[in-house]
């Protein structure tokens, strides 16, 4: 049962996770991940299922690194198998490499590291850590037992057409309320289950992703939006309104970007540079980023 | 006008009885002294005892009838339910007519009063690993989310428009996910579920329902 991916797409796929995009959507004929039950009754077995477990309930397993509502499986869907969601498996393929963020090459733990930083709002698990090694581990399974195909970008986010007009916080705003509140809430702050389980994640606010987050920028929140949301009718929405809606969730006050100088002009001039990010801009009345509630 | 109300509510009434002895002859060492008194109810035409003859003393509904329980679901669900029932787009002869029977009152008191009584779960569908697959990965080759990831860990529901599939009776859901795939039941918000249900097979459709049952009646391998 063990299928390689052929040494073309290995060469290919040496952009990082959400950083290089691949240049279509998915069609049909996905890969083949391996379920749950493949999982090895054995040391490194448990190490995965540990890994599965942090990926599905972050805020649980991995308490002391998180510090808002979300989980992995929350953005990487499918516990991080789906083809267009960024998937785990494609993302181990994808290191050690380098990395405009931070301007070295990134090992795949590394990397790890920064989803927890930013996406997470957290703190970064040292490297050796049984979180990472758990991580590291679900990921190599999956890609390991993969049935993959070669023929289809499908790891990272497909890319989106530059948006026909420039997006629009107003037109994002009906976006969001006739297709996405349902799930996420009129607020943005998403919808727990009766014993407190996170279902439906936070998109903006204190108890989401920071400003560090690849989320927060535009270009990858539309690609995400558009090839992924709503659940299951991933697609259905223009890229427009993928755009308008991503800057409409952009367009609102997040928790602060760790690399935070004290200054939001000089965080900006350092860290958000890029039409992609509305960090310091005015937004709906507000300077984003400077907001105090950004800063816990 | 009021004298069709009553006339409805009669037949409401009658009807009821009819399941009345099913629903004790079932349930009969779990019901409560209170759960008998039959009146003509809590307001302009909800009355607890006609519900409970089909839904269950408790309304913990009634898995051979295939009749879904009721308590702890969100009050908006069952109001928009009943409202559906009552206008027709959501078919079933039976509900068709107890909801023409109430008014708009009688629909919110009904819905309130289900939706205060706790939820009850169950451990779900062990061995069937075709239903516990798509419950809890769902089959994103073909854009089918799990069930889970709209109404949550277990199938417990969330908020007021992803009701709890935990417990309720396999005949009652596979009955409905059936009703999303021909129109017999409005296709939800968004019209997520008419979406979804489409792109389930019989198969698919019996394993799942046999999970959220939480009914023991399955064999290894998923197999219906």
């Amino acid at each position: 049962m063990k299928y390689l991916m052929t040494l073309a797409l290995l060469m290919t796929s040496l952009t990082t996770l959400g950083d290089g995009l691949p240049d279509s959507p998915p069609e049909g004929g996905a890969s083949l991940l391996p379920a749950d039950r493949d999982i090895p009754k054995d040391e490194f077995g448990k190490m995965v299922r540990q890994g599965q477990l942090i990926f599905s309930n972050t805020g649980q397993y991995a308490r002391a690194y998180v510090g808002n509502d979300l989980s992995c499986r929350n953005c990487h869907l499918d516990q991080g198998r789906k083809a267009g969601s960024a998937p785990l498996w494609a993302a181990f393929l994808s290191y050690p490499a380098y990395r405009s963020k931070n301007h070295r090459v990134n090992t795949f733990a590394e990397r790890l590291q920064d989803c927890f930083l930013y996406s997470m709002n957290g703190k970064a698990p040292p490297l050796g850590d049984p979180i990472l090694v758990a991580l590291e581990s679900y990921a190599y399974w999956m890609e390991k037992n993969a049935k993959i195909n070669p023929r289809l970008p499908e790891r990272g986010i497909p890319q989106i057409q530059a948006p026909g007009t420039p997006p629009s916080y107003e037109r994002g705003k009906t976006v969001y309320a006739n297709h996405c509140a349902l799930c996420h809430g009129v607020d943005g702050q998403g919808r727990r289950a009766g014993d407190g389980h996170v279902v439906f994640p936070p998109l903006w606010g204190s108890r989401s992703f920071n400003w560090g987050a690849g989320m927060a920028h535009l270009n990858k929140a539309a690609a995400y939006i558009k090839t992924n949301m709503p659940l299951s009718l991933g697609g259905s929405l223009s890229d427009q309104e993928a755009w308008d809606v991503a800057y409409f969730m952009d367009g609102h006050d997040r928790p602060q970007d760790p690399r935070f100088t004290g200054s939001v002009d000089e965080t900006r001039a350092l860290f958000h540079r890029s039409r992609n990010s509305l960090y310091g801009h005015l937004v709906d009345g507000h300077v984003l980023g400077n907001d105090p509630a950004s800063h816990n | 006008m009021n004298r069709t109300k009553y006339r409805a509510r009669g037949k409401v009434f009658l009807k009821a009885l009819l399941f009345l002895p099913l629903a004790f002859g079932a349930h009969a060492e779990t019901s409560p002294p209170h759960a008998l008194i039959l009146g003509v109810g809590e307001g302009s035409g909800f009355s607890r005892a006609a519900c409970a003859g089909c839904h269950g003393s408790e309304g913990e509904g009634n898995a051979a009838g295939g009749i879904p329980g009721l308590r702890g679901l969100p009050s908006t669900y069952l109001e928009k339910q009943l409202h559906a029932f009552a206008s027709g787009e959501r078919k079933n002869p039976i509900m068709n007519s107890i909801a023409q029977a109430l008014t708009a009152d009688g629909i919110t008191h009904a819905a309130n009063y289900y939706a205060q009584l706790p939820p009850r779960s169950r451990p779900l569908g062990a061995g069937d690993e075709s239903g516990h697959e798509l419950a809890v990965h769902g089959r994103w080759s073909e854009n089918v989310p799990s069930c889970d990831d709209c109404h949550g860990p277990d199938g417990k529901g969330v908020g007021e428009n992803f009701p709890a599939l935990n417990g309720q009776p396999a005949l009652y859901l596979e009955n409905q996910l059936r009703a999303f795939q021909n129109g017999s039941r409005p296709p939800g918000p968004l019209r997520l579920m008419e979406n979804i249900s489409r792109k389930l097979s019989a198969q698919d459709i019996r394993a799942v329902s046999l999970y959220y049952s939480g009914s023991s009646a399955v064999t290894p391998g998923g197999q219906p």
